[in-house]
Formats: structure tokens, C-alpha cells, sequence
């Protein structure tokens, strides 16, 4: 039996104005709406019936929230409609931030980054074996918190709305190397905006994953000159393509106007509910080897990892520290490892 | 033999154009008129009592109509006669998570699906068996009574050639290890999918998704109680099968079942969870094998106990016990073999047969502890190999029937191509060259059902306007089977592929093929059609002796079969409905080529068109027949059919990976195969089949597992189930591996299977070139390989 998507109202506004008032309208009628902007991790979470709404909304009418702009700054202004695909080729993005370029296209894959989009991607679901699955086996493990039911199969000691509550984890390729960046999110709601640095934007759980407010929307991502900061992405996934990070590592190196290197940034995904993030300076006469050892240490101390994916927890852990030093190493920072 | 046209060329498959173009019709694809949508509403339970069904309210659903449960079943069904064990629709009990225990047919899906959430069904929760070492031990209540054994045994054999004990004994070497392999499935792209046409007798047309349309047109029969004659099964364009369509499905017994019930045409199509649940994929497999060698002698024994789960129901399970054992008997020569395995049923979804079925985890074992005995012993890996191939023409202790063996030269050539000498042992700590060699059956020798008919049979039409039209039961899998047979008539017919036309797999219209299984389809109804063709070629020739006024050739008869090892190549027995396989047909002083019929030694001819009509004028109708049947083969002893063939493929692997030592990732960068199919009918088809099989083997070798849960399919999505992609597929470097074989078709032996099972030793063995650690788990996963390192003190 196939699964079909039924049961919802489908709008497509077309154009920003239109989106807030569709929005400011739904809201006043108290109606379950989701947005949908490139739809590939949206589209699956329906068909299994993992979410539930009474109208979906595309976003894709909406071409006020495409496109990439440079600010007389400097700060690129990514719309967060662009898709994964234009984003990767810009050539704006590739000169001014070559790890965001790079990282984007390290997502899914080509037909995925044709449809998908940035913003989707960092708002992309968190992920639990138990979760994503179909209703027949969420019957058989009796479905949990985060598919409106009564326990965590994760932890079993959780307890609903007592942040975390929910072990899924948090699977955005792009968000380390952002969170490095120090990318600022442009959130819109009613006429109004607000920003939020991306870094105080996640949140510890797998339900409630961010601050996003209900009938807020991500309208732009904002990247402020990297100043001197190099990183590189790379993320542990038995195949070349299509598979969520199993653990994702962004490492930055920050080097003064004299190429002096002044800050090392560590950055993980995969791991736990949300991304994690570190900067070590380099000043002040600590060894970089030094400095390095004490950041994958303080990174694998950090995380939380359970027994929720391709690879085993340990050895996810594990390779925290081998995939920052390899970064390193494409940082041209071998000496450090 | 003339020079050939046709066979050896290489041809696109005669569908590649509309399955490119989007223009084939898969079974989902067909449009019955107003089909009711078929939902089956499956068992969250892997072990309960059914205590109650109550379907009133899921009835009284407008839109509903009609349902079944197992009530509506009487007879259980299995593709193999000894172990029809699975019921259509779960009765009294359910015995994996997601087996059927209701269905319904109504007027839309939606409403379907809307129907089974209204059954109500009371279980009463049994003790599960999940594990089959603790099926072996007694268990309260087994899964299948019906066997009379206090434990979840199904089927156990113990099987003795030679001395075993003394092999082992005058060993130089002896190297043992215990290998355990994860579950694995087809993960072919059509999910399956089956639709039923009925008609106002209460005839069924069953389009059906399968590899076995005769099978399924006998056990459909018996399980609706109703006369074979009332089944029409066809099996449209398929989209992969690899085994997991190989026998007769629930869904398809529930579609025709609703359909007779209700009236209408109905339709039923699977989700991926669907398919992964239905599995029938390979066996899990623990073993514990003991290999001794002698540089002198070779591989002197083989003792192998093992175990494999075998799921809730039968399936080929028994095959595929007899195979993990038996198919150790080749590449090498090998006089001393005991093996002991045993199937166990668990609450889980069935397994059965998969590409290479039951050779490849076996052939895994063997050739990993004969690589380390070839190391111990200091013997080159390729070398100590070729030096114990089987010689062709050779009467293996088990009764297999060794004719053609070309791997000798092709494993050398391998190896210059390879540059396995100077990378052997010689290559940078992480980059390593592994070998691993294997055999497979060409088709089964023996019927799955015992009678004296042929193994497949072809019709074959030729019509006033040229058109020659095959006629055959064979299931067009992917395979490619639907050219081949093709290029059989246009081969002998001398005419071009354009003229030739294919019906094929409908049972109403094509003669009787047991199926796409065991690689026999190339080998027996290409053997058929051949036969059929020359057969028309007969008539032709003689219509163009009536034309030209010459005296028809005498059809000598053939000289009596004479070596056991090589019947095939004979001149056709004209006199018998069976010409023989493979006979040579053209000594008779015609040639058929370029539209022309022409006597060789006057050069005298007519157009081949004009022969056709001439050879209409008294019959109306040209229409010939060919078969192909097995020689007889094998011992007396009990087991002895299983894995006889009329031939066997040979392949040998060279494969060269990098391996990350601070990650455990294995890379595979070039696979060279040499792959002894005799004749290569058509090079594009043998060189898909092998990079088909490279790809499979190194998801099976590198990350592919089926996972459970308490007994629920966790993975059961292509996100999660990780095949590899193309970007993990190596360079494939393909040499010749020519052999001398008589009996298949124009000489061709199969080339589907065999090459699967090699390729994952050789990942392993290059893996311990690389950096000198050996995986006994397969798949060898990153965290596998990191772990073998760090227990070594490598990494």
C-alpha cells in the first residue's frame, strides 16, 4: 500500500505580503498550518504521518525570500529560499565564503540540493530512529513523545516538556560551519522582523528545537565577513551522498592581517539535540597542539550520543577528534595534530 | 560453426529504449477498468495467538467491498513442495511484525486504508524467538507444530565426503574462524505489485511483479481452490527482482482472493516498508569453519557448522541450507567436505533466496581462511588459487558434473591486468590487493516439482511477412532474457533482431519456464529457442530446396551421445521432439543469411521471404517448438540434486582498496573480474550483470543490514538501508575468460550470480593486505575495521 497525503488545505501565497497575511489569518483562525519551502525532509515526516496540520503552506511563491545579496558591509544576505544547489555555485558565496559554498554542497544530493533550501536546511527535523519511521512501527515500539505519545524509548527517564525531553538528533549539514561564521538569522513575523544570532537560535531538545515562534518564519540568513577565519567541513557518512551527517565537524582558524593564526573554532553536528560550538584562542603563548588536544577533548566530554544511527555511538564519538585534527590538516595546520 | 551475426555482439536490450523513455509498463503502470485499491492491514505482534477478528465495522465502511482474513484460506503455500508452510493471511496465529492478518479491497485507497483502521483484532502476546542459537534449544511453543520437534529446527542437513578428519590431519595448515553476516535484502527498485483482472466466467488475468509466473500460476490455484485453467498469470515489464520475487506472495493470493470475492478487478502495490517486511532477502548466517591446506595437495578439507535464520516461513530455505555447504565444492578441488547447517525459524520476516543464494556467505568463509593458509604457507594467493581450480571435464565427489573451466587463464590474465605481482605485499601501508574466487550453478538440474517435462520450453511462429515471433514462459527480470531469446532466433534464422518479436511470461499464450531463479533462464530457454529456430530453419531450408528443385538434405541423425561431459554440439536430433543441447545446425550445406536461403557449395538461393511462403503453402502456418532438458545427473544419496547443474560459471576478483586507518573506511578503487561465462552471447548484457554484482557485493561487504529491533524492520527505507551509491562503485576492469563449453547455449554459461559471491572475500583479503587484519563480520564497516585495528595495535 502506498502512502498518500491527504487530510490538509494547501496554500501558496504568492509573495511576501500575501505570506503575512495568510499567516496573521490562519493564526486568527487558530488553524495547524506548516510551511513547506523545498520539501525534502517535509514531504517524507507527511507521508509517515509523523506530523500532522490542517493546511500546508509553500513558501515557494514567496521569491522576496530567494536570492543571495552582498551588503556594502560585506555581510552576504542569503534569502532562505535559495536552494542548496544556487548557494553551492554562487559565485559570490564561493568568493566571499568558500566553507558555506562547500558545505552546501555536501548535502543530500544533486536532485536533493536542487529542491531543498538553506533555510530549510537549518530548520531541518531533528532525527530519532524511533521517530522517523512508519506508523506500523511506531505502533510496535508504542509511539513516543515527539510523535504525540507517552514515553521516550531514547531515554527512558525523560519526561514530556522537561527540556530535554527528546533525544533526536540534530542533522543540519550547514549549520556548524554558519555557527562559525556567526550567521545571524532574520526572523519575520506579522509586519514586523527580529534577528537572532543562529548561535542563540537552537535550543536542547528534539521537540522544541529552536526559538522560532509559532507563525514566525525564516525570511533571511545573514553572514557577516569571516575576518580572517578559514573552515573546513567534513562529516562522517558510510556513502558519498544522500546520508544524514553521523557526525558533522567544522573547524575554523582565525589568522590575524599578518597570517597569524589567533583563534581556533570547533563546531559539531550530528551528535545530540543541537550543534555544539567552541573557540580557543591562540594568543597568549598556548601551544596550537595544546589548544587543539584541549578542544577535542572538551568536545567529545560535551556531547551526548546514544545508539540512534548507521554507526555506534562510541565510535561516532570517537572520531570527533580525528575528524577536527584532519581538518587541521586541510587548514594547512597539520603541525597542530 | 559459421561465423556468428548476432551472438557475441554487443546489443542494448530490445525494452532498454521504453524503459528509458518511460514507455514500458510495470505491473502498477497497468490500467484495469475501476480496480478496487487492496490494503492489507499487517500483524504488530512477532509471535501472538489470534483470539478474535471482527471486521463488521470495516464492512459496513461505504466504499468497502470486500474483505478477507485467514478464514478465507484453507491451504498454506511455499514455492518449494516440502515446505508450503506460509498461509495467504495469518490463521490462529501470527508469526512476524508486518505479516498479513486481514485485507480489504474498496473503492478508493484512502478508503481502504480507512477500512483496516475499523478491524478489530484481539491477540494474545506469545513468547517471541528471535535468536536462532535459542531455537535450537527446546522452546515452549515452536513456531511451526506441525514438524513435531520440541525447538524452531526447520530443516538440518549434515552432509560427509570423503575423510574430513584425515584431510585435516595431514594438513600442514589448518586455520579456523567464526564468521557471522548481517541480514541483507534485494533492495530491487519496483516494489511489488500485483493486479487482477476478472472476468464474467470468474476467470483471473494476474498481472504480477515475479520471477516465477508458473510457480505462482500452480500455488495460486491450489490456495483459491480453483482449477489452473482459470489462472492467467502474466508478468509485465519488471523492474529488479535478484530473488526476492522468486516465490509465490500472500499479496498475490489476497488480490486474486478479493477479486473472486468481490467480483472486480482489483490492485495491490507495496510500499518500501512493505518490501523490506516481506524481505525473503539473504539469511543470516553464524559459521564456524576449519580449512586445512597443503601447498602439494591444495585445500585438503573443509569442515563448516552452520547456522542460518531462517525467518517465520520456509521460502527456498531448504536450498539455501543444502547450498551453504554443497557450492563449497568448487572452484577448488576438494576431496574431503563435511558441512552441518541448520535453518532455524524466528519471529521474523522469512528469508530465501538472494543473488548467489546460499553460496555467497559460505564462499565469504572459505575464501578468507584460504587466503590466510595460502599466507601461512607462503604461497602466492593468485598462484596457490589457480593451482587448485578445477580441471574441465571432472566428476566432483558430490556428483556435480564439471564441464568447461576457463578461470585458470582468466585469473592469470587478471592478475597481469591487476599488476597483482607488483602490488601484492608491496603496496603503502593502507592501500592493499586482495583475491577471492568462486562457481555457480547454470541453472538447477532438477525440477522444484517432480515430472518428466522439460525445463523450458519455446514456441516459435514465423509468419508470411518475415516476423518471427518467440514465444516463451521466461520472466524477463532485467536479466535480459527477452534479447537473448531474440538473438537465438535471429542467430539461427540468419535474420536481424528487427524482425524478431518476443511474447513472453503469460500463461495463456507461452509455453511452460519454470522461472528467473538459480541462473537457468539464459542457459535453458535460450537453449529452447535455439532449438526452436533451428527447427523453423529446417523448414525453411527444405521449402528452399522445393524452390531451387534440389533434393532436401538427408538430416543425418546425430551419432549416439557419447562423452558424459560433452553432449551438446552435435548434430540435431531431427528424429526426436529433443535436438540436444546446443546442437550444431548448420552442416547441412545452407546458409541463412542477408535475407537470402543459399546452398553453400552452388551458391544457388532464394530470398528468405519466398522460402517462408513456399514453406506456408501446405501447413498455413509455420510454428515449431524447442526444449531444453537437463542431462542426468548426480548420485543416489539423499540431497544429492541439490546444486547439480548442467554447468557451471567460474569468476575470480581482484580488487584494490584504501583503507583509512584513522577512520576504518574502506575504499574500493578497481575490481578486476574475470568471469567465465563460456560464450559471452551479448557483452553489454554479462558486462552489466558484473558491475550489477560488484555493486551488490560491496553493499553486502561494506555497510548493507537489515536491521531488528524486537523483531520490527528498523531500516526499512533506502535512506536508512544503505546501498552503496554510484559514487562508491569502483573502476571495473573486466578480462576475457574464455572456456570451451558445449552444453549452453551457443556455449554461454551463466553470468548473473557467480560473480557476487567472490567480490566480498576479495574486499576482506585486500583489506588484510593493506593493514594485516582480518574481518570475520560482515559487513566490515568502518567501526568494525577501527576496532580489528586497534585489537592488532595498529591504530
Amino acid at each position: 500500500m502506498t502512502t498518500r497525503m491527504t487530510g490538509f488545505d494547501f496554500e501558496r501565497p504568492a509573495g511576501l505580503p500575501a505570506l503575512r497575511g495568510l499567516l496573521a489569518r490562519l493564526g486568527k483562525e487558530q488553524r495547524r498550518f506548516t510551511l513547506a519551502a523545498g520539501g525534502t525532509d517535509l514531504m517524507p515526516q507527511l507521508k509517515q504521518q509523523q506530523l500532522a496540520t490542517e493546511v500546508l503552506v509553500s513558501l515557494n511563491g514567496v521569491g522576496e525570500l530567494a536570492g543571495i545579496e552582498l551588503a556594502s558591509d560585506g555581510t552576504l544576505r542569503i534569502g532562505a529560499l535559495t536552494r542548496l544547489a544556487e548557494v553551492a555555485e554562487s559565485p559570490l558565496v564561493r568568493e566571499r565564503q568558500p566553507a558555506l559554498a562547500a558545505v552546501a554542497a555536501r548535502v543530500g544530493s544533486p536532485q536533493i540540493r536542487n529542491r531543498a533550501t538553506l533555510g530549510g536546511n537549518l530548520l531541518v527535523n531533528n532525527r530519532c530512529v524511533y521517530v522517523n519511521q512508519s506508523p506500523l512501527n511506531r505502533t510496535v515500539h508504542a509511539p513516543c513523545f515527539k510523535v504525540d505519545g507517552d514515553v521516550c524509548h531514547i531515554v527512558k527517564s525523560a519526561v514530556r516538556g522537561k527540556l530535554p525531553q527528546c533525544q533526536a538528533r540534530f542533522v543540519s549539514d550547514t549549520a556548524p560551519v554558519l555557527l562559525l561564521l556567526d550567521a545571524r538569522l532574520v526572523l519575520l513575523r506579522g509586519r514586523g522582523e527580529r534577528r537572532v544570532p543562529l548561535r542563540r537560535f537552537y535550543r536542547n531538545d528534539g521537540m522544541e528545537r529552536n526559538v522560532l515562534k509559532p507563525g514566525e518564519v525564516l525570511g533571511w540568513i545573514e553572514v557577516p565577513p569571516a575576518g580572517g577565519l578559514r573552515i573546513d567541513y567534513d562529516k562522517l557518512a558510510v556513502r558519498n551522498a544522500l546520508d544524514f551527517p553521523s557526525l558533522g565537524v567544522a573547524v575554523g582558524v582565525r589568522e590575524d592581517e599578518r597570517g597569524e593564526p589567533v583563534e581556533l573554532a570547533v563546531a559539531l553536528t550530528g551528535l545530540g539535540t543541537h550543534p555544539l560550538h567552541w573557540r580557543f584562542a591562540l594568543v597568549g603563548g598556548a601551544a596550537p597542539a595544546a589548544v587543539v588536544a584541549q578542544a577535542c577533548a572538551r568536545a567529545e566530554k560535551s556531547v551526548t550520543t546514544y545508539q540512534q544511527d548507521f554507526f555506534p555511538r562510541d565510535y561516532r564519538k570517537k572520531m570527533i577528534g580525528t575528524f577536527v585534527r584532519r581538518g587541521l590538516r586541510r587548514l594547512g595546520r597539520g603541525a597542530w595534530t | 560453426m559459421s561465423s556468428l551475426n548476432i551472438v557475441g555482439r554487443p546489443v542494448p536490450q530490445i525494452d532498454s529504449r521504453d524503459k528509458v523513455l518511460g514507455r514500458a509498463r510495470f505491473t502498477d503502470d497497468i490500467r484495469l477498468h475501476h480496480p478496487l485499491e487492496v490494503a492489507i492491514l499487517r500483524s504488530p505482534h512477532a509471535s501472538a495467538r489470534i483470539v478474535a477478528v471482527d471486521t463488521s465495522r470495516a464492512a459496513a465502511l461505504p466504499g468497502v467491498r470486500g474483505i478477507v482474513t485467514g478464514a478465507d484460506f484453507r491451504h498454506t503455500f511455499g514455492v518449494l513442495v516440502i515446505s508450503k508452510d506460509e498461509p495467504a493471511i495469518a490463521r490462529e496465529r501470527v508469526r512476524y511484525i508486518g505479516e498479513p492478518v486481514a485485507a480489504v479491497a474498496a473503492e478508493t485507497a484512502d478508503l481502504a486504508a480507512a477500512a483496516l483502521a475499523l478491524i478489530e483484532i484481539r491477540y494474545e502476546v506469545t513468547d517471541t524467538c528471535l535468536d536462532p542459537r535459542a531455537g535450537l534449544k527446546p522452546v515452549a511453543e515452536p513456531l511451526h507444530p506441525g514438524l513435531g520437534r520440541d525447538n524452531n529446527l526447520h530443516k538440518q542437513v549434515d552432509q560427509h565426503y570423503g575423510d574430513v578428519g584425515a584431510g585435516l590431519a595431514a594438513a600442514p595448515v589448518v586455520v579456523e574462524k567464526r564468521f557471522t553476516f548481517a541480514p541483507v535484502t534485494h533492495a530491487f527498485t519496483e516494489p511489488h505489485a500485483t493486479q487482477v483482472a476478472v472476468d464474467g466466467r470468474g476467470n483471473l488475468t494476474v498481472y504480477s511483479a515475479t520471477q516465477v509466473p508458473h510457480y505462482l500460476h500452480m500455488a495460486m490455484a491450489e490456495v483459491l481452490e480453483i482449477p489452473e485453467h482459470r489462472i492467467r498469470i502474466i508478468k509485465p515489464h519488471l523492474g529488479g527482482g535478484f530473488g526476492g520475487k522468486s516465490d509465490p506472495f500472500p499479496h498475490e493470493m489476497i488480490a486474486a482472493k478479493l477479486a473472486l470475492v468481490t467480483g472486480r478487478n482489483v490492485r495491490v502495490n507495496f510500499s518500501r516498508e512493505e518490501v523490506f517486511i516481506s524481505n525473503h532477502g539473504r539469511h543470516p548466517t553464524t559459521m564456524t569453519m576449519k580449512l586445512g591446506y597443503d601447498p602439494q595437495q591444495g585445500v585438503t578439507a573443509i569442515d563448516a557448522d552452520i547456522v542460518i535464520d531462517g525467518g517465520a516461513y520456509g521460502s527456498f530455505g531448504v536450498v539455501t541450507t543444502y547450498y551453504n555447504g554443497i557450492l563449497l565444492q568448487g572452484p577448488y578441488r576438494l576431496d574431503n567436505l563435511h558441512f552441518r547447517t541448520r535453518r532455524v525459524y524466528t519471529n521474523k520476516p522469512m528469508c530465501g533466496a538472494m543473488r548467489g543464494h546460499g553460496g555467497v556467505n559460505a564462499r565469504f568463509a572459505a575464501e578468507v581462511l584460504l587466503d590466510m593458509a595460502l599466507v601461512q604457507a607462503g604461497v602466492d594467493p593468485c598462484q596457490g588459487r589457480i593451482d587448485m581450480i578445477h580441471r574441465p571435464n571432472t566428476l566432483l565427489s558430490g556428483g556435480f558434473r564439471i564441464t568447461s573451466v576457463g578461470l585458470k587463464g582468466g585469473l592469470e590474465e587478471a592478475m597481469r591486468r591487476s599488476g597483482w605481482r607488483d602490488k601484492y605485499g608491496r603496496l603503502p601501508y593502507g592501500k592493499g590487493v586482495g583475491v577471492a574466487c568462486g562457481f555457480y550453478i547454470s541453472g538447477s538440474a532438477a525440477h522444484i516439482h517432480r515430472n518428466n517435462r522439460p525445463s523450458s520450453t519455446v514456441r516459435l511462429t514465423l509468419e508470411f511477412d518475415g516476423t518471427v515471433t518467440v514465444y516463451s514462459g521466461a520472466a524477463d527480470i532485467g536479466q535480459g532474457i527477452d534479447t537473448i531469446l531474440a538473438m537465438m532466433a535471429a542467430e539461427v534464422l540468419g535474420i536481424g533482431l528487427d524482425q524478431v518479436k518476443v511474447v513472453v511470461a503469460d500463461t495463456q499464450l507461452t509455453p511452460v519456464d519454470l522461472g528467473s531463479y538459480s541462473s537457468r533462464v539464459t542457459f535453458m530457454a535460450g537453449n529452447a529457442a535455439r532449438n526452436a529456430a533451428i527447427s523453423m530453419r529446417r523448414l525453411l531450408v527444405a521449402a528452399a530446396c522445393r524452390l531451387l528443385e534440389l533434393p532436401e538434405p538427408a538430416w543425418e541423425k546425430p551419432e549416439p551421445p557419447g562423452d558424459f561431459f560433452r553432449q551438446g554440439r552435435r548434430r540435431p536430433d531431427y528424429s526426436s521432439d529433443y535436438l540436444g543441447p546446443n546442437p550444431d545446425y548448420d552442416s547441412d550445406g545452407f546458409r541463412l543469411a542477408n535475407g537470402q536461403v543459399t546452398q553453400v557449395a552452388s551458391g544457388r538461393s532464394v530470398p528468405f521471404l519466398e522460402a517462408v511462403r513456399r514453406a506456408l503453402d501446405e501447413p498455413g502456418i509455420l510454428q515449431t517448438f524447442g526444449t531444453y532438458r537437463s542431462p542426468k545427473l548426480g548420485g543416489t544419496f539423499k540431497g544429492a540434486a541439490a546444486g547439480l547443474s548442467p554447468s557451471y560459471s567460474f569468476t575470480a576478483f581482484i580488487v584494490e582498496v584504501t583503507v583509512d586507518p584513522e577512520t576504518g573506511f574502506v575504499k574500493v578503487d578497481r575490481a578486476t573480474c574475470a568471469h567465465d561465462c563460456g560464450t559471452v552471447l551479448n557483452p553489454l548484457a554479462v558486462q552489466g550483470q558484473i558491475e550489477g554484482c560488484i555493486h551488490m557485493g560491496l553493499g553486502q561487504a561494506l555497510m548493507e543490514e537489515v536491521v531488528h529491533y524486537d523483531g520490527v524492520v528498523q531500516n526499512a527505507s533506502f535512506l536508512e538501508y544503505k546501498i552503496p551509491s554510484a559514487f562508491e562503485q569502483p573502476e571495473v576492469v573486466l578480462v576475457p575468460t574464455p572456456s570451451d563449453e558445449t552444453e549452453g547455449p551457443f556455449g554461454a554459461k551463466e553470468g548473473g550470480e557467480g560473480p557476487l559471491a567472490p567480490i566480498i572475500p576479495a574486499i576482506a583479503n585486500a583489506i588484510y593486505d593493506a593493514v594485516g587484519v582480518r574481518l570475520t563480520e560482515v559487513p566490515m564497516r568502518p567501526d568494525r575495521v577501527l576496532a580489528a585495528l586497534r585489537k592488532a595495535g595498529a591504530a
